[in-house]
């Protein structure tokens, strides 16, 4: 059988031509794959997928309709100021702080012009942003702001408002009397908010008032209507410019016109002839009158213009309405939110943000040109170099034998000796920077950018805090000293995190080494500090340095309360900084410290020179995630009455003048993006220098 | 020829101690000996050290003498005259604890003791005895107990009903205790919360499925880069701005499809979350005993099956027979003991809502706040701890026939383990001092009592160092905790 069967068998041959390639099933291939395997790889995974994303719809639906329709950002973006500088920084001195912030963009640019290469992502989305800057203003259409409805009826007492009015402004008046029920009136005002100075919150709310009185026409009877009224404007003085006619009890809507004869305060008043006029309702209604917005420059800059709003002593007025703010709360649609919110936005940072991107362009710029040119064998930078180091030294000696000797004995005359002797210092350092620049390389570029760094510190420092004022001389200084208790806002942050983090890097190290030590003594009280600080909480420091650090003396009650905190939060930070160190000082192999003993290095020349570089390269990442966690610890100083960003948008909720009490969610939202970006950053730096492993020691080379 | 040990051992010249002190060495002067120059850098050390201590102190002592104020922590005897609107107040009866002015004093003192030995041992982790370890953690979880024991104040709970509020006008010491039952309270909830959310999330980091993955990312990156403090500010807000007012309270549905319910349940309101309790009749001791006896019936029989599946290589199948028998033992507990609970719905009386339990909304907040802080955090440990369990154990245990739970269970989440413990104990430190920030959210916790208690006698520094005690114990018996059960989870080298 199966010898038959074996010669019966067919023979396959291949064929000539090769077998065109099949298409992959469409399963396979594209999105449908993609899809496939990550999103319905097994039926339990479909299923996953689709209640995840059902509920990922759903809640980005609601977030989005709620942001983009609903929530009042103008919280944010009317307090630009206050959350970056603080309340109580100078106006007039704004410009400082942002000049300190481009010499920050310039030199960040830099950096990463040297460093590395700047992400086309990021490059992307900021020309993204900038385009978007640039079209939406102009394509959004103003939403005209409603007319002002004050309402009057037979049971109340006169009503009175302050309204500013330029030269030849037309004001228009309508007395509209309330005798049906009408819901255009309610839409008209329905979503626009009236904040009173004289009232806290927006307890006075127009669509809720207007509501009440609506309803309460529906109990009366609104064929009874017999109001007689009339309007009157008076100026800034008190007297009576502009008086209408009283309506006696007409049904109709009566419109009156007013010019202004001058730039000022104006008070409206209506008048009830109180005679004739027993039942009904009226709403006055007045076009063309500016809307205030409340904040705090807002109302100084129109004080100093046209000096404060009249207040009149009205026989038989009710509460006088001050009009300061109009704010829209209502149901938006997406043009409303284009125009309301996000047009206003971009008006308030339009300026910051292509100032910081030419700067920041041209720091890139600049640093990618240094880094390109070569004049390697130039003798001239060389010894410039050296000269430019010589006097730095020359120049530093001088400044600290001459700071002794003011100390031992005073003279005024070395003050000005001692400040021509800092610029000279500085004047050297920037050579001696500029003169690493042109070194070829790499190498020389990024020491540039380091000694850059530093000598920003002090310029920034001096930018900002000024000179102090001598109070005998009258003569004003350019820059007049702005006291740290001043400080607010994203700048309080953004000081505390970057002195915390500095001064406790060094203090941090000697911990760590003192904890490693081989004498018991030193390295038990290193345990006992590092363990009691980390075993407590920061704000328990932060109180310590708010109620307690005065009674230590020393004259530490007179220390700015500033320096006090930032000095517990570097003791806070060291602690956990020694830890990270103690953690790379691990890392070192034993054959490194035998290496090193064997070459004749004593035991501080190998800590220098052998133990910490590498320990303090294998931690970057670590010491970069403790200045996030640093960086986000800042936030805790608004508990001992420092008002850094969040303590700033604390005292901008809590304050009933500017009405924003019903807007905690916009405004946290805010704080939170804010430190969300710069950790996130900050993060991603880390990260980044993990993966490319600039920090950990190769194991393979050595 | 065989080499026996004990041949090696007589061949070999027995040790002979070189390194015996001795001072002086013939040929070096004292001033170049490392040995001598050691100690006497140590002296001089300790001598700076000691020094500054003692003049920082003394410079406080005189400055607080100069302000009126003093170091006495008699300052606790005091009466605490502020409202504290949850937690629970030690029983009148004690009276003791009104006049524990030295007692504080001792017991700070011990404390002290109790930091210094334990900073002492965590400097010696390599070189100690596990056994003084834990006896260090026990005296201290026993001393701690042994001072805040506290039962219910009936009598205070009869006052809340009128005002919903334990009004003390007691010392600043039961205020304290009130502190600190409210701290550990948070902290224990938050424990068990936020590590089933973080192991759940960072499960969810390494999902096939990309959208899961992703809202893992997300939330993750989201709540580990922003301040704690935003976040808590933000919940508070958002549920007292959103939640209604007492008399529009969301009351709990009162029908469910055919089944009629009572209609309180729970209620929630801009003041808190009520829900209904059980309170225990006298037979509620039946059921307790019941439950006792199937944990043991259950561990009995599990030990069994566990033998019989050495023995025999077939499955255990514990839990198919555990489970049940377990439920029936607490079963027919409950119907011997008749009804052994009744239940105390919350309703609406006046303005406010009585009886039931309540949760504050401070309380909602920072319980809540904490939990996805921390989760988040302990979500990229547990992805961490997973992937460094390297592929080939997994591929060994696939195919060595284990089922993915298997796997997951025997293989790769004990390996996991290891890695995971010790920065979950960090973890763990890091939010029992966080929540000291409940003063934010208007929680009563210990830091806030501390700062009311400042206010009210103008005396910062007994307050300050017990808050640092307490602080510190509940940080290092966290740590310790976690070492523990570190030492039983790692691998046994031998």
């Amino acid at each position: 059988m199966t010898e038959r069967s074996r010669k019966t068998q067919e023979v396959y041959v291949a064929p000539a031509e090769p077998i065109a390639p099949r298409r992959p099933p469409i399963t396979e291939v594209g999105v449908i794959h993609w899809m496939r395997e990550n999103l319905f790889s097994s039926w339990t995974d479909t299923i996953i997928t689709l209640i995840t994303g059902v509920l990922i719809g759903y809640l980005l639906w609601s977030a989005l309709s709620w942001a983009l329709l609903q929530a009042q950002w103008e919280i944010v973006f009317l307090n630009l100021r206050p959350l970056g500088v603080g309340n109580a920084f100078p106006s007039s001195e704004v410009w400082r702080v942002e000049v300190s912030a481009f010499i920050l963009i310039f030199l960040a640019l830099m950096s990463v012009a040297v460093w590395g290469m700047i992400r086309s992502s990021i490059v992307s989305t900021l020309a993204i942003i900038a385009v978007a800057m640039i079209i939406i203003p102009p394509l959004t259409e103003p939403v005209p702001e409603p007319a002002i409805f004050v309402y009057t009826d037979a049971d109340y007492e006169n009503r009175q408002m302050n309204f500013l009015a330029e030269a030849g402004q037309d004001v228009g008046f309508t007395i509209d009397p309330l005798t049906s029920v009408d819901e255009f009136q309610l839409d008209t005002i329905s979503g626009y908010i009236e904040n009173n100075n004289q009232q806290a919150n927006t307890s006075f709310d127009a669509y809720s008032q207007a509501s009440t009185e609506i309803t309460f026409q529906q109990t009366r009877d609104p064929e009874q209507y017999d109001l007689s009224l009339s309007v009157q404007v008076w100026n800034a003085d008190g007297a009576v410019i502009y008086e209408s006619p009283f309506t006696e009890g007409t049904r109709e809507n009566t419109d009156y016109m007013w010019t202004a004869p001058a730039t000022g305060w104006y008070t409206l008043t209506i008048v009830r002839d109180d005679e004739t006029s027993t039942t009904g309702a009226a709403w006055l209604k007045v076009d063309n009158v500016e809307v205030f917005r409340s904040t705090v420059p807002a109302q100084r800059a129109r004080d100093e213009q046209f000096g404060p709003q009249p207040d009149h002593d009205c026989r038989n007025c009710g509460t006088s309405t001050n009009r300061t703010d109009m704010r829209f709360e209502g149901k938006r649609t997406i043009p409303q939110w284009f125009s309301l919110q996000l047009t206003p936005f971009i008006l308030e940072v339009r300026q910051f943000f292509f100032y910081g991107l030419i700067v920041g362009a041209a720091g890139y710029i600049l640093g990618k040109l240094l880094l390109r040119t070569n004049f390697s064998t130039s003798d001239f930078v060389q010894n410039t170099e050296r000269q430019a180091l010589n006097f730095g030294l020359v120049f530093f000696i001088a400044y600290i034998a001459l700071q002794i000797a003011t100390l031992v004995y005073p003279q005024p005359v070395w003050d000005e000796i001692r400040l021509f002797i800092l610029i000279a210092f500085g004047i050297s350092i920037v050579v001696y920077a500029l003169a690493q620049f042109l070194k070829p390389g790499t190498a020389g570029a990024s020491r540039g950018v380091v000694l850059l760094w530093l000598l920003s510190i002090p310029v920034i420092m001096t930018i900002i805090t000024g000179f102090p004022v001598d109070a005998n001389t009258t003569e004003t200084l350019p820059l007049p000293e702005v006291r740290s208790q001043n400080f607010g806002g994203v700048l309080l942050t953004i000081v505390l995190a970057a002195t915390a983090i500095g001064a406790s890097f060094p203090i941090g190290v000697m911990l760590a080494l003192g904890r490693q030590s081989s004498l018991p003594v030193v390295s038990l009280l290193c345990t006992i500090f590092i363990e009691v600080v980390r075993g407590v909480p920061l704000i328990t420091l932060l109180f310590m340095g708010r109620l307690i650090l005065p009674f230590f003396g020393f004259g530490l009650g007179d220390v700015d309360l500033l320096v006090r905190i930032a000095v517990m939060m570097t003791f806070f930070t060291a602690a956990y900084m020694a830890e990270v160190v103690r953690g790379g000082l691990q890392t070192i192999p034993k054959g490194q410290l035998e290496a090193s003993y064997a070459l004749g290095l004593n035991d501080f020349w190998t800590t220098t020179l052998i133990v910490l570089p590498q320990a303090l390269r294998a931690v970057i990442p670590a010491i970069m995630g403790q200045a996030v966690s640093l960086f986000k610890d800042t936030s805790l100083v608004f508990i001992v009455g420092l008002f850094e960003i969040l303590g700033t948008m604390n005292q901008i909720l809590g304050d009933s003048q500017t009405g924003y009490t019903a807007f905690p969610r916009e405004g946290y939202l805010y704080i939170g993006a804010v430190y969300f970006v710069i950790s996130y950053i900050m993060a991603d730096v880390s990260r980044r220098l993990e993966r490319t492993g600039s920090g950990a020691i190769r194991r393979d080379t050595i | 020829m065989t080499v026996t040990q004990q041949d090696l051992s007589a061949s070999r010249p027995p040790p002979r101690r070189t390194d015996s002190i001795r001072f002086y060495t013939p040929g070096i002067p004292w001033y170049r000996d490392i040995r001598i120059l050691r100690i006497l850098a140590q002296i001089l050390f300790l001598v700076l050290a000691i020094g500054a201590f003692y003049v920082v102190v003394n410079s406080l002592l005189g400055n607080l003498e100069e302000s009126n104020l003093s170091l006495d922590f008699g300052v606790y005897r005091r009466p605490f005259n502020v409202a504290i609107s949850e937690g629970i107040s030690v029983t009148t009866e004690w009276t003791w604890i009104d006049n524990i002015d030295l007692l504080t004093g001792v017991v700070l003192v011990i404390w002290g003791l109790l930091l210094a030995s334990t900073v002492y041992l965590a400097y010696r982790q390599y070189r100690t005895p596990d056994g003084v370890r834990i006896w260090t953690i026990i005296v201290l979880g026993v001393l701690i107990l042994g001072i805040f024991i506290y039962t219910p104040d009936r009598a205070a709970q009869d006052l809340s009903e009128t005002l919903n509020a334990y009004l003390f006008s007691s010392s600043m010491t039961r205020a304290f205790i009130t502190g600190i039952y409210n701290t550990l309270r948070v902290v224990a909830l938050t424990l068990v919360a936020c590590t089933l959310l973080g192991v759940f999330v960072g499960v969810g980091l390494l999902s096939g499925n990309l959208l899961v993955r992703s809202v893992a990312q997300v939330f993750v990156e989201i709540f580990r880069n922003t301040p704690l403090v935003v976040q808590l500010f933000f919940i508070y807000r958002t549920l007292t701005l959103l939640l209604p007012a007492p008399r529009q309270s969301i009351f709990s549905p009162s029908e469910i499809g055919p089944l009629e319910l009572p209609n309180s349940f729970y209620i929630f309101n801009a003041r808190g979350f009520y829900f209904a309790e059980p309170i225990p009749k006298d037979t509620a001791t039946i059921v307790y005993i019941s439950v006792l006896l199937a944990l043991f019936v259950g561990w009995f029989i599990r030990r069994r099956r566990l033998s019989f599946q050495e023995r025999t290589g077939k499955p255990a199948n514990t839990w198919r027979i555990v489970l049940p028998t377990m439920i029936g033992i607490i079963a027919i507990g409950w119907l011997l003991a008749g009804v052994p609970f009744s239940v105390e719905y919350p309703a609406l009386q006046g303005l406010n809502i009585q009886g039931g339990t309540q949760l504050t909304i401070g309380f909602m907040a920072l319980f809540l706040g904490l939990t996805f802080y921390t989760a988040a955090f302990i979500a990229e440990i547990v992805r961490a701890g997973i992937q460094a369990v390297p592929y080939g154990q997994i591929e060994a245990a696939r195919a060595q026939g284990l089922s993915r739970s298997q796997v997951l269970n025997l293989v790769v989440l004990p390996q996991a383990l290891r890695l995971i413990i010790p920065p979950l104990g960090n973890q763990y430190v890091n939010m029992g001092k966080n929540s000291s920030l409940g003063l934010i959210v208007n929680y009563v916790d210990t830091y806030r009592i501390a700062q009311i208690a400042n206010n009210e006698s103008g005396q910062a520094v007994p307050f300050f160092i017990g808050l640092m005690a307490l602080y510190l114990t509940l940080s290092l018996t966290l740590s310790a905790m976690t070492n523990f059960i570190n030492r039983a989870t790692q691998i046994k080298a031998r």
